[in-house]
């Protein structure tokens, strides 16, 4: 009698793939649908964990686009403090699908958000990426008139790009109740103040992550036909959730959806391709020592094992890591990455 | 008698011609200037205790600005005195706030940037710590020299506001000052100042008397500006707004040798 599972190679078998095998062993996680080379020009975007990606393939000498440079004269702690060099743009961490194609929107002029400055003692933020100056500014009409320039140059960004990679991080997210505008943190967090009367939780759904992300993906080909995409999913468990359920189930259900829905991209498009950076880092085989002590953050030896799979495939343009001094990691704060939903930690008793 | 070493590009001319006018009022003080155009200091090497050009133009400069001297031995000296040599509001106004404004700034039109009060400060302080004045003073440090001084590039001729467009940046001095950012880029230079300051390492602030407002040099103290070239005589062109001239460098001597 024959099975369709004869004769399979190793890695489909879990004991011959996975638990026969040292998780720094593990073979053919990935094959890449694309090739990504020298001369493409690369956007970045998504949650904490895309700045690893962004980082690392800059010191690889990929063409990562930096559409908003930091001023001559910042270290790199500060211009990450900042908002600069961490993607393509100074966007922030963009954890949600609905954050995405709502910036996109937006720098097509297809959108205005909503209560898009929040203020805090004094100072004024952008309610889209409050993390990007960590003091605020001035004034309402500072931050609208940055944010004016900022969406320009994620119009650049997008007009570009001919390979868009993107961390798919959380479904929780906050919205506009009557406008509907998706901001990447509660109001209160950083800066604002929350009112349920105005402001709303939504838990995104696995037909609206979907949703999102074809709309995104509908908007780039119609600047950029030949764009392709890579999605990842982070690893990086939530910090807190605003739904009914345990922290951990929640955290299931949102790496569940995204993982999904990457999955079913990966499948059904040509252009996009999925990296499995989640399964390479919170998978079982790694038995959780991919992540520091609070069994959240994902550490260097983590983040590095996810890269080296990622360059076996696509190997790197021209650079060694040692040798990009500036742009390569360090293995000290060079690669702490930015994460205001780290934030949450705060509001715990 | 304080021996004192005095280095610097095409700003040097005006310090040298006000030494040869205040040297008899200053009897303690003996100076010797070495100078390079351009950033002609950044082309030297600190080695078995003197600095020595690397290049022959360097070296020729050195000899015509000193009498005959082709390096400077460190241990000739007790102070140091850089002019020049890139610490400067122009350079902060072409490096920086030609791109970029902060929220502290008026003038916020035009193809700029706009970041927070703080990046746009620690951008401008950088910038000065990357000057060649700077990059002097940390050799002439690490070198042992105890006391050392930086004189700035004297701000432009407060005729840079009549300027046309060709002329050193004109377009973005006016606009600084009929926005009303002049305060807040003095404001700035000052900072930076304060961030640089170290033991053993000082600032002379452009005398007040020759300033025109927070940004310019009275006008008078450009007329006749000369070259840093042989005899002291090549007077620059009428538009150069950005040289001055000997009664400049004699405010300057005498307020660094209140400093010394």
């Amino acid at each position: 009698m024959n099975s369709p599972y004869e004769g399979l190679p190793e890695s489909r078998y879990w004991r011959s793939g996975v638990s026969q095998k040292h998780p720094f062993d593990i073979q053919a996680l990935y094959r890449k649908k694309f090739e990504i080379t020298a001369t493409d020009r690369i956007a970045t975007a998504g949650s904490c964990f895309a700045q690893h990606i962004s980082r690392h393939l800059r010191a690889r000498g990929f063409s990562v686009i930096d559409a908003e440079p930091a001023p001559a004269g910042l270290d790199s702690a500060q211009a990450q403090a900042h908002g600069y060099g961490l993607y393509s743009a100074r966007y922030g961490n963009i954890y949600t699908t609905r954050q995405l194609i709502q910036l996109a929107r937006e720098a097509l002029g297809q959108f205005t958000p909503a209560n898009a400055v929040w203020e805090k003692e004094g100072r004024f933020f952008d309610a889209l990426r409050p993390s990007v100056e960590p003091k605020g500014l001035r004034g309402a009409a500072h931050v609208a008139l940055q944010r004016k320039q900022h969406v320009a140059k994620v119009l650049e960004v997008m007009q570009t790009a001919n390979i868009c990679i993107f961390t798919l991080g959380l479904t929780e997210t906050w919205l506009d109740r009557a406008s509907g505008t998706c901001y990447p943190t509660a109001p209160g967090t950083i800066a604002g103040s929350y009112d349920p009367a105005t402001t709303v939780f939504h838990n995104l759904t696995f037909g609206e992550v979907m949703e999102d992300f074809l709309a995104f993906r509908d908007l780039m080909r119609g600047i950029n036909p030949g764009v392709r995409f890579l999605l990842t999913v982070s690893p990086v468990p939530l910090t807190a959730t605003a739904a009914e359920d345990h922290v951990l189930v929640a955290t299931t259900y949102s790496k569940s959806v995204l993982r999904a829905v990457a999955g079913e991209l990966h499948q059904h498009y040509d252009d996009v391709d999925y990296f499995p950076s989640y399964e390479i880092i919170a998978a079982p085989p790694s038995r959780a020592f991919f992540y520091e002590p609070n069994l959240r953050s994902v550490n260097n030896g983590g983040v590095s094992h996810v890269m080296r799979s990622f360059f076996a495939e696509h190997g790197s343009a021209g650079a060694s890591p040692g040798r990009t001094a500036k742009a390569a990691p360090d293995g000290g704060e060079g690669d702490d990455v930015v994460c205001e939903e780290a934030l949450l930690e705060a509001f715990a008793r | 008698m304080k021996r004192v070493c005095v280095l610097g590009n095409s700003h040097l001319a005006a310090v040298k011609l006000g030494w040869d006018q205040r040297a008899a009022a200053h009897p303690d003080l003996h100076c010797d200037f070495f100078g390079a155009p351009k950033n002609g200091l950044a082309e030297v090497v600190f080695e078995d205790g003197f600095i020595i050009p690397q290049t022959e133009e360097v070296r020729g400069a050195f000899a015509m600005t000193s009498s005959g001297q082709e390096k400077v031995r460190l241990d000739a000296y007790d102070s140091f005195v850089t002019v020049g040599l890139g610490f400067s509001m122009a350079t902060l106004i072409r490096r920086v706030y030609r791109d970029y404004r902060s929220d502290g700034h008026n003038n916020l039109d035009g193809d700029i940037t706009l970041v927070g009060e703080a990046t746009f400060r620690q951008s401008c302080t950088t910038m000065l710590a990357r000057s060649t004045a700077l990059w002097l003073a940390g050799h002439l440090g690490s070198a042992g020299v105890a006391r050392i001084l930086i004189v700035p590039q004297p701000l432009p001729s407060e005729e840079i506001l009549e300027a046309d467009d060709a002329v050193m940046d004109a377009p973005l001095w006016q606009a600084a000052v009929r926005e009303g950012d002049d305060a807040s880029l003095d404001q700035t230079m000052k900072e930076a100042v304060q961030a640089l300051a170290a033991p053993g390492l000082g600032f002379l602030r452009q005398p007040p008397a020759t300033r025109a407002g927070l940004l310019f040099t009275r006008r008078d103290y450009a007329i006749g500006s000369v070259r840093l070239a042989a005899g002291f005589e090549a007077v620059h062109a009428k538009n150069d707004v950005g040289h001055m001239n000997g009664a400049y460098g004699a405010a300057v001597i005498d307020d660094l040798a209140a400093m010394l």
